[in-house]
Formats: structure tokens, sequence, C-alpha cells
């Protein structure tokens, strides 16, 4: 009883904090549901840059679904350009899993000369932001024809640093000797990863995917450096374009944009959980 | 129960995708049946086919008007317009009483003009002169008397001639007395100087008796008309003229105007207030009836059918710049009567009231006093922007032009409506002619729309 009274204090900061931290994601759910006339009025100080402060009221006086009425009915380039978010997010992370396993295998389980060099220049590029490859990027993109295409998002993408190094941390973990005893059974490289690595690995795999996604459904600058046309435009693009002007349909869109980035959270909650945790312990 | 709550949001993510993919087809669905559809076109940059139309009337080529005197009444019209007349027919007759009286004003308003007035053009005078210091008892003739070489024109008073010439000759007398004096004296230069005084008055005594000889009368020293007097009875003569006469006299000009009323109004009296035609032909302007007074202008137009018939019009200014001398037009009078191709012979400006045009008309169909029509089509130098009817909201001369923009949008290529307002210049076939559209000639521009447009509205082009 006593403890529980002592802990009170760090409850109550915690709680504070939380409050704080998803104020935001509160006001982006409840915004929405306001009335056309009573969100221009809250927004109207923003828009005008007039110097007062917007008030917000967290329950809407009018409580309206007529935006979101709006965005999914009348608003077609909206499901445009959600399914190219999910077109390229999807592909990126097919293909980066692909790509990332055998990568990571290679370099938790294979010997060869120069591993630890090549890996540490991974380790570099992963920590490269991207505007100091970007230039490099166009140049080569364009040299291969696919500017203003989806490839031109979703191929750089597709050899990231960050899942190898992360997907490797995952095998690392798994003893030599389990996959030796595979070996001796008669297993080749490739039967040791599909029935070893990958159930073993799994959850650094998982967790790979959950953060790239959560990474991939906000990129902007890629999409916004390589591609041109509307019509390729993710949502993480579109949204900007509508403005404050169209601020009713910006936090529907807003709101309807967080969905997917929940499901995949709530989906591969336990796996990243895990899979963080096992490349924290690891090293 | 993290493994049924994983399987529960899997579930509802696959729904979420679902119902999103069917609502990508809904919406684009009701968005298209929402969007207006729109036929377009282009913008045509043509010159002008320009139409005149001139009013007017057929006439003939030689034309004899008939003027009347003015002010007199009318009191039986014996013609109308597209009569058949010969030389010498009666037009009109004119009321004789009236005409009669107003003979009468015009002679007398004459008189009273020569009389007070400078009725005579000042040109070549001859002035008629007699001796200084002499009264006249009468002056014997009028202004505007003709008179002969040696007509008496003033008798001077003769009693006091008679105690001018004795008191002259008493003087002489006495100044001869002195001059002998001075030439015995020996002052002999006094007496020359005295002697010439004396031979000058001697020579003005010669004309006073020479005056007095002819019984005290001025004349004329040449033919003509007394068109001044300069001096009346009881004046005492000076150095000047006291008449002059003009052998070839000119009257002013309202004593000319009032002479030239008078031969015309006697010219009618002579025929009985008949007016005959000077001419023959067809009466194409007859401005009198019974009981009009007659007026300035022209009372009849007598045209020559056999010297040729030929267009008359008043050609607006507007229309002026679209037509020339030598140009072929169409002339069309009533019913089907047309001729084609008729050259334009002569335009004469009328002073800020258009141009007059006269039209040659070769064509039996067409008569004499027709009313007529000229039509010709020309092509503008300037060329313009040209759109169908249909495209163009007209508003008295302003216009509305709906036209569309491409651009890349969310859904590929989207339009996006915009109007523009403009000038109508003309209406040329089934296009209007614009200016001040200030759009290029590949802009798109909207036909048809199966929805009423507004500015900034998304459209789908047929």
């Amino acid at each position: 009883m006593r403890k529980k009274a002592e802990g009170l204090p760090l409850y109550i900061i915690m709680a504070v904090l939380c409050t704080a931290v998803l104020f935001p994601v509160i006001l982006a759910v409840i915004l929405p549901f306001q009335a056309h006339t009573e969100l221009k009025d809250t927004l109207s100080p923003l828009v005008n840059f007039t110097g007062k402060y917007s008030r917000i009221d967290l329950l809407p006086q009018y409580p309206s679904a007529e935006n979101f009425k709006e965005l999914l009915v009348y608003s077609p380039e909206f499901y445009r350009v959600f399914w190219n978010s999910l077109l390229m997010v999807g592909g990126i992370l097919l293909f980066q899993t692909l790509v990332a396993v055998p990568a990571a295998w290679a370099f938790a389980r294979a010997e060869f000369k120069g591993r630890r060099l090549l890996f540490n220049i991974y380790v570099i590029f992963m920590l490269m932001p991207f505007q100091v490859t970007m230039l490099s990027q166009y140049l080569v993109l364009d040299g291969m024809g696919l500017m203003n295409r989806r490839l031109a998002v979703i191929l750089p993408a597709v050899f990231s640093a960050f899942p190898v190094f992360l997907i490797y941390r995952g095998f690392a973990d798994i003893p030599r000797d389990v996959a030796d005893s595979a070996r001796i059974d008669g297993a080749n490289e490739w039967q040791v990863l599909r029935y070893i690595g990958l159930p073993l690995g799994k959850s650094g795999i998982l967790a790979c995917v959950v953060i790239s996604f959560l990474d991939l459904w906000n990129m902007v600058e890629q999409p916004l450096t390589f591609l041109r046309d509307k019509a390729l435009y993710p949502l993480s693009l579109y949204l900007p374009t509508l403005g404050a002007d169209r601020g009713e349909l910006l936090l529907a869109s807003a709101a309807v944009t967080l969905i997917p980035a929940v499901f995949v959270f709530v989906i591969g909650q336990e796996e990243l959980e895990r899979g963080i945790i096992a490349s924290a312990l690891k090293e | 129960m993290k493994e049924n709550m994983k399987s529960r949001a899997v579930k509802l993510f696959g729904i979420f995708l679902g119902a999103m993919l069917i609502m990508t087809i809904v919406s684009r669905m009701i968005v298209t049946q929402k969007m207006p559809v729109v036929t377009t076109t282009g913008i045509k940059s043509e010159s002008i086919a320009h139409r005149v139309e001139v009013g007017g009337t057929i006439e003939a080529e030689k034309q004899t008007p008939v003027f009347i005197a003015e002010g007199l009444r009318v009191s039986e019209v014996f013609v109308k317009q597209g009569s058949k007349i010969g030389k010498g027919a009666h037009l009109l007759r004119l009321d004789e009483d009236y005409l009669a009286s107003v003979t009468a004003d015009a002679e007398k308003e004459l008189e009273e003009f020569m009389e007070k007035g400078d009725a005579y053009a000042d040109g070549d005078r001859t002035p008629v002169f007699t001796e200084s210091g002499l009264r006249v008892s009468q002056i014997c003739v009028k202004k505007g008397d003709s008179v002969y070489a040696g007509q008496p024109l003033i008798r001077l008073d003769t009693d006091y001639l008679y105690r001018k010439i004795s008191d002259m000759e008493g003087e002489l007398d006495s100044q001869r007395l002195t001059r002998d004096g001075m030439y015995e004296a020996e002052d002999s230069r006094s007496a020359d100087a005295l002697s010439k005084q004396i031979d000058e008055k001697q020579r003005e005594l010669d004309r006073y008796n020479s005056i007095w000889d002819n019984g005290g009368t001025v004349y004329s020293s040449c033919g003509g008309v007394v068109t001044d007097i300069l001096i009346k009875a009881g004046d005492i003569t000076m150095e000047q003229a006291v008449a002059l006469v003009s052998s070839s006299p000119e009257l002013s000009g309202e004593a000319e105007r009032l002479r030239r009323r008078i031969d015309a109004l006697k010219k009618a009296a002579e025929h009985m207030g008949y007016i005959n035609s000077p001419a023959g032909g067809i009466i194409t302007e007859a401005a009198l009836r019974a009981g009009d007074l007659t007026a300035d202008g022209a009372a009849f137009i007598i045209s020559d059918e056999s010297s040729g018939k030929v267009f008359t019009g008043i050609v607006p200014d507007e229309e002026v710049e679209y037509l020339k001398v030598g140009d072929k037009v169409s002339i069309s009078a009533g019913g089907n009567a047309r001729a084609k191709d008729q050259k334009i012979s002569l335009m004469t400006r009328k002073g800020g009231d258009g141009c007059r045009i006269e039209v040659p008309v070769e064509s039996d169909d067409i008569k004499l006093g027709d009313m007529a029509e000229l039509v010709t089509t020309k092509l503008s130098d300037e060329r313009y922007d040209c759109l169908p009817f249909e495209t163009v909201t007209a508003e008295g001369d302003k216009g509305k032009v709906f036209y569309i923009t491409e651009s890349e949008g969310f859904l590929g290529k989207e339009y996006t409506v915009h109007s523009a307002s403009c000038r109508i210049k003309e209406e040329t076939g089934n296009m209007y002619a614009l200016t001040d559209l200030g759009l290029t000639p590949e802009t798109i521009i909207v036909r048809t729309s199966s929805k009423k447009l507004a500015e900034g509205m998304k459209v789908r082009p047929e």
C-alpha cells in the first residue's frame, strides 16, 4: 500500500506527459468531426495569420461526419494517393525484406574476407541522411530513365541499409550450433536460412517491417524529389497540397491516413517489442 | 488474448482495405456523374464578312427639279409620284388671288428697300457734280430711276444763283479798278497777282453764268440708273457729287432676291397660276399637295427614263469604310427585282451625315422611283477571334466565354473551367467576331455543357 502511494507522483507525471504527447493525436481525431463553419472559425487564426491563438473545443458544438463524407465520397483523388502509398510501401517492404534477409544472414553467418569492413560501410550508409545521397540518387535514376515513376521511389528504398542492420541483429542471436547441426543433417545454406534462420529471426524481420512501414508511410522527401505527376503522389504529399483553406478535408484525410499505421502497429506490436529487445540485448 | 486481438486487427485491416477498394470505385463514379460533360472547340482567327445594306431610291441619271417661288398656296396638284408626263404638262395650279397678293407685297417690299437701303452693289458709278455754294430747289429723279445722258437731275434756286452772280460781278469790277490803280502807281507785281485772282474769279463767274443759261438745271452726264442722290432740296451744294449714276447697275443681294421673286411671281401669274413641267419623264418626287404652301426646295423631281437609271442613297459614316468607287454591289428593289454586279460610280461626302452613293443600274425589272436596297459583303482586312454563337453568352455588345485549362491532377489530366469576357464586334455567319478576348488561339473553348458552368469547376471533355 505504501509502495503504491510512493509511486503515485510518478504516475501523475507520466500521465501528464502522456497527455501532452497524445494531444495532437486526439486533436487529429476530434477536429474532423467539427462542422465546416465551426472548423473554419477554429482554423481562421492559422489561415489568416492574425497573431491570435486558435481556440479549440475538444467537443465539437455540432458534431458532423460531413468532412469524412466529403473526403470518402466526393474526393476520388484521396483513394488514388492512398493506393499509391500502399503500392509503394508494400512494394518496398516486400523487396526490401527479400534483399535484406539474405544480406543480413550473410553478415551474421558467412565467413568471408572484409565482412567486418563491408558491414561497417553498411552502418555508415545507414547513418547518412537522405539529403546527402539525394543528388546522386537523382542522377542514377535519371540515367536509368526511372524519373517520375513509382520505381524511382521503390528501388532506392529496397536497398536500404537499416533493415539489413536490424535483421542482422536477429540472426546474430541464433546459436551457431543450431545452424551447424542442421548442416550436419545435410541441409544446404538456403535450407538452413529457410528452416533455422527465418523462424528464429522472425521477430527481428517483423520488427523491421513494422518500423519500415511507419517510416515509409510518412516519407515525403523521396517522392517529392523523384515524382512530378500528382497522379503518382503518395498520401504524405497529398495532405500538404490541400492547404489550410481546405482544412476540413485535410484533417479528415489525416485521420484516415492514420488508420493503416495504427493497424500495422497493433498487428506487429509484439514482434516490434521483441525485435527491439533482442537488438538491445545483443552486443 | 494478444493473439486474438492481433487476428481481429488483421481482419479489420482487411475489411478496411476492402472498403477502401470499393469506395475508390464508388467515389469516382459519383464525382464523374456530378462532373459536367463539355464539348469544345478552338478559336478561329478570320476576317469578318461584313454585310453592307444601304437603302435608297432608283432615279434617272438625268433629273429636272421644278422650283416654285416660296410661300405660295397650292390650289390643285395634277400629278403624283410615278406619273408619266410630257414637257409643258400642268403640274399644279397656284391660288391666283393669293399669288396676286404675294406679288403686290413683294413689289412693295422692293420699293421700300430701294428707297431706304443701299439697294445697289458697289460697282462702276459715275458721279454728277455742280458748282459749290448753290442752293438746291428741286430733286428731279429718285434712286433707281433710269436716266439718259442730259436728263435733268437737280434744279438750283435761280434767285439765289442770280444774287450770287451779281455779287461776283460787283467784286470783279472793284478788283479791276484796284488793279488799274496799281499799274498807274507802277506797282506791276501786285497788279499781276491781282490779275490772276480776277481771272480765276472770272472763270467761276462764267460757270455760274453757264448754269444760269441752262435755267439752273444740273443734267446727268451719262445714261444709266440713278444709284444714289447725295443731296436734298434746300441744301447748299458743296465740292462733291450731287448724284451717282451707274450705266450697268447691280442690285444688292436682298434687292436682287426680291426682284427675282417678283419676276417668278409675275411669270406664274402670266400662266393663270399654272406651273408646267419643264421636261418630259416620270415624277420621282412630289413634295406638294393641294392646300400646301410652296417651300424653298424642289417641288417636283422629273426623271428622264431614257437617260438611264441610277441608285442613290446615303451610306452611314460607320459603313463608308467598306465601300469605294468601282466596287461591285447588288441592287434589289421590291419582290424579286434584282441587279447583280453593279458598279459604284460616285461617292460624295455629305458633311458629317454619311456619304451619298450612286450606282448606275442596268435592269429592266427595277423601275424609276422604286425604293431599293444596295447590298454587298466585304471581308475585313483585320483578322478577329471568331467563335460559334453557342460558345458565347452575349449581352449587348459584351460577351462571356468559358474555356478550359488542362493540368496534371491526382487523377491524371484534369480540366478546369475559367471564364473570359470580350466584346462582340460583329456576327458573321454562325460565328461571333470578338475583340479583347485575351486568349491564345490554342485555348480550348467550351462549346456546350451538360450542366451550368462556373469559374473553377472541373469538367470532363467529351
